[in-house]
């Protein structure tokens, strides 16, 4: 934290200076295999694009960027969702079958460019239900559309109240940095 | 600056080309190599720090078993995101035939003779395309040298 308040103060962070303290905007980096559904819907619950209180319909869902309509050549990058309330910038990537590793990944080449703090990287999977994998296989793999679209949804709405609470225990941790 | 060799695992291939980077890889012993073939290395996620060079470079390897390509875009991506670039982190895949089944026998359990199987036939495997990868290294090497001599004339230049 000491580096990253150092780099804040040379210019070369991110940072928000409030009054007379500062925090550090944080980029926080929610993944999942394809980057297509659970990560674009944690993104989208972090920016308030979705409520938290009730689930969502097929058409808000449909509405969200990138939801259900990334292609292969999108595996691997990093695309830009939106700015929270507290200035912390939101992406989604989709890193195929890297597992939880690519948070560490991502985290570990934060903290060798002097960035540590800077970045959180959230694993969507763990709260992807076996619709989602399969709505997500038919719709964006073998090019199955409508029955994957319809089975997709379905396990999002069932998945949704895990992804409202996974987003609340990072928008929190975000807040500490 | 900082350079990372990106490849199946962090401790076999990459390792080696890093190894080659800063030359301190003898006689193409890699059992010699600090770090060879131990997996609990790679398990972390993180780069593994391997030494520096003349010109105070850091390098570093990483593992990312099947998903090279994908993994050195995104960290590409990030460096952009957090204000950095090419001068600052480079990323250099080293991926070769072989290397899944190296992951393969890497995921044995280390202790005793599996140990010995791991270092050995990964080292077999490894051996048969290794002038290929000191090519590589050695021309990676000098594009680097260009770039930063690219660099230093603009500066001058601009002074």
């Amino acid at each position: 934290m000491e580096s990253s308040l150092k780099q804040c103060i040379k210019g070369k962070n991110d940072c928000i200076v409030l009054e007379d303290t500062w925090r550090i905007v944080v980029k926080v980096i929610y993944h999942c295999f394809g980057g297509s559904h659970s990560s674009v819907i944690a993104a989208a619950l972090h920016l308030g694009l979705l409520e938290k209180h009730r689930l969502p319909t097929r058409q808000e869902l449909m509405a969200l960027p990138y939801f259900d309509k990334t292609h292969d050549e999108d595996f691997g990058t990093i695309r830009f969702m939106g700015v929270d309330s507290s200035a912390n910038e939101i992406y989604v990537l989709g890193r195929k079958s890297m597992g939880d590793r690519y948070s560490q990944m991502i985290t570990g080449v934060a903290k060798i460019l002097g960035a540590d703090g800077q970045v959180m990287a959230v694993d969507c999977m763990s709260r992807v239900n076996i619709f989602m994998k399969i709505g997500g296989f038919f719709s964006r793999r073998i090019g199955l559309v409508f029955p994957g679209r319809y089975i997709l949804i379905r396990g999002s709405r069932m998945a949704f109240m895990n992804l409202v609470n996974l987003i609340e225990t990072i928008r929190l941790k975000s807040l500490k940095v | 600056m900082q350079i990372i060799f990106l490849g199946t695992t962090a401790v076999h291939r990459s390792l080696i080309a890093a190894a080659m980077y800063l030359g301190s890889l003898k006689d193409y012993d890699f059992s010699m190599l600090h770090g060879f073939g131990d997996m609990s290395a790679d398990l972390s996620g993180h780069p593994v720090y391997i030494g520096e060079d003349s010109d105070g470079t850091r390098v570093y390897t990483l593992g990312a078993g099947s998903e090279v390509e994908i993994t050195c875009k995104s960290i590409e991506q990030l460096r952009g995101i957090l204000g950095y670039d090419e001068t600052e982190l480079v990323i250099k895949p080293v991926v070769s035939p072989g290397d899944g089944i190296i992951k393969l026998i890497s995921s044995f359990p280390i202790a005793g003779i599996e140990k010995y199987l791991n270092i050995t036939l990964s080292s077999i495997i490894l051996k048969r395309n290794l002038d290929e990868l000191e090519q590589d290294i050695i021309a990676f090497k000098k594009s680097l040298k260009r770039e930063r001599k690219k660099r230093e004339q603009k500066a001058a230049s601009r002074n």
